[in-house]
């Protein structure tokens, strides 16, 4: 394996090998899981077909855009990660912050994913009468194990080896993605265009408003993902396609799946649909479809969180096997021992730490493009000492703190992510746009009015 | 790879990305079209249509 991919540092040119197509096969098999469905459910419950893929699909557009211009220039500038690439603005132990976002947020989708791929292979191994009822739990434990092995097994070969598995998965996912679609479309059409939403508000502009708002945030959830990917390309150019198109547009088109598949037939889980279309050999195919692709997201999760994690000082001397079990073995350790307390709790967190990317994002964006000049010390990034340029007061930039709390102030007064209950002007302007403002401008100006003038942070 | 092998890597690495014409490109004016296009505009023409 190559030496690089043991560490977070950045890619020499000659090592940024990935042209567009292997970096949006890489992308689309990341962009492509169970939360698809999810989506396109949660989207279903307030909007028809024609406004659920609009909505969606906008929204959906509208957080890639915010997450390639944070991420993707500086990222392929220098080849480097997510986390390092927001050094610069947290500080050079601030970074704390975005490791922790990163892992939190990546484990807790993995484990979700993992939970899914397991239940996924007991329904295939019943629907195909392999094994009993009683055996199920057994089952599902051995395939979480399985599974882990898997990435673990496919990651030690580093981005080399998230680049065969993609490329062995993604003519399956694509392929039985629009297989899926074309089934559930010329089976349903009319009851799919004739469905009313479940759970409509009776106010249009705040069920519309809402579906933008799912697409918005759920594609922010990429920026963890997106900076251990595109390092791999030589330059912004040949990333910025294959992240719009191969990380933000699957996404809307395939949780179409799901919002089609509730609106018409009150059930997202294509396994449990596709056996009421076309019995039991369709379920299968849709279960292993699951299967393929949680597993493609995950090996692509644990990989980010490994490359991440050396950021942190004891980690980044850690063999890459023992920094990968880090990422794999409390996935494991909640998916065979609490996946039942993990399904009921965790998603309270995962809501919130969802909240914290918009502001994220905009930090990121007014920090490279308006204050550094698309330019940073890539020295800096790497140095942890008082004396560097990022090491502001301790280690920490207050600006990227004031930011990124003025940001959660701002959404969880517009909506509260867990109830959505919400607040004027949330029905006109979203939550995470405003989270997103509010993050930019109070960042610029703490900068603008203390840092800059403290001579802290190497922007003057 | 022992502490200072890896320091001494690292060290390599820095030397070589701090020269602009080892650093990767960054936006076109062709990229800022297409970012504008598939995260604003298009977007924007989404919604008026879905109305």
């Amino acid at each position: 394996m190559d030496p690089a991919d043991e560490t977070n540092w950045p890619l020499l040119k000659s090592e940024r090998t990935w042209g567009q197509l292997e970096l949006g096969i890489v992308l689309l098999v990341t962009a492509t899981a169970t939360w698809c469905y999810i989506i396109g459910e949660y989207v279903g419950y307030y909007l028809n077909l024609k406004q659920g893929f609009a909505t969606m699909t906008a929204g959906s557009m509208i957080g890639m855009f915010l997450v390639t211009l944070a991420v993707v220039p500086a990222a392929t500038r220098y080849g480097i990660d997510s986390i390092v690439a927001a050094r610069p603005q947290f500080g050079n132990r601030g970074w704390i912050v975005t490791v922790f976002l990163q892992y939190t947020s990546i484990i807790g989708w993995n484990s979700l994913l993992i939970i899914f791929f397991g239940k996924s292979v007991v329904q295939l191994l019943l629907t195909i009468g392999a094994v009993e009822e009683a055996s199920a739990g057994m089952v599902q434990i051995v395939a979480t194990l399985i599974a882990c092995a898997i990435i673990f097994g496919v990651l030690l070969k580093g981005k080399t080896g998230i680049e065969r598995a993609s490329n062995i998965l993604f003519f399956f996912v694509v392929g039985v993605g629009l297989w899926m679609i074309y089934i559930l479309f010329s089976n349903q059409s009319e009851a799919i265009a004739t469905a009313t939403p479940a759970y409509a508000s009776g106010d249009i502009q705040w069920d519309y408003v809402t579906g933008i708002e799912i697409g918005i945030v759920s594609l922010l959830s990429w920026w963890p993902y997106i900076g251990a990917m595109v390092r791999v390309a030589p330059n912004a150019h040949t990333a910025v396609k294959p992240a719009m198109l191969g990380m933000g547009l699957p996404v809307p088109l395939l949780s179409v799946i799901g919002l089609a598949a509730i609106l018409a037939l009150e059930t997202s889980d294509p396994s449990a649909w596709m056996v009421q279309l076309g019995g039991s050999f369709y379920g299968t195919i849709a279960l292993l479809f699951v299967i393929a692709a949680n597993l493609g997201t995950a090996i692509v999760g644990v990989y980010a969180t490994a490359v991440g994690l050396k950021s942190v000082p004891g980690v980044g001397k850690m063999s890459w096997k023992v920094t990968l079990l880090l990422g794999l073995v409390p996935v494991a350790f909640i998916g065979v021992v609490l996946p039942d307390l993990f399904f009921n709790n965790f998603g309270t967190f995962l809501a919130f730490i969802g909240v914290f990317f918009a502001p994220l994002c905009a930090i990121q964006i007014v920090d490279y493009f308006l204050l550094r000049g698309q330019r940073l010390s890539v020295r800096a990034l790497y140095d942890n000492s008082e004396g560097s340029a990022y090491s502001y007061w301790g280690g920490f930039n207050p600006a990227a703190l004031a930011g990124m709390a003025a940001g959660f102030v701002v959404y969880v007064y517009l909506l509260n992510p867990l109830s959505y209950v919400s607040r004027s002007p949330y029905e006109v302007l979203t939550a995470s746009l405003p989270a997103a403002v509010a993050g930019g401008v109070v960042y610029w100006i703490v900068t603008v009015a203390l840092v800059k003038p403290a001579g802290r942070g190497g922007a003057n | 790879m022992d502490d200072r092998t890896m320091q001494m890597e690292l060290d390599r690495r820095l030397a070589e990305l701090e020269k602009p014409e080892n650093q990767g490109g960054g936006l076109s004016s062709g990229d800022w079209i297409f970012l504008l296009l598939t995260g604003v505009i298009g977007p924007a023409l989404l919604l008026l249509w879905g109305w």
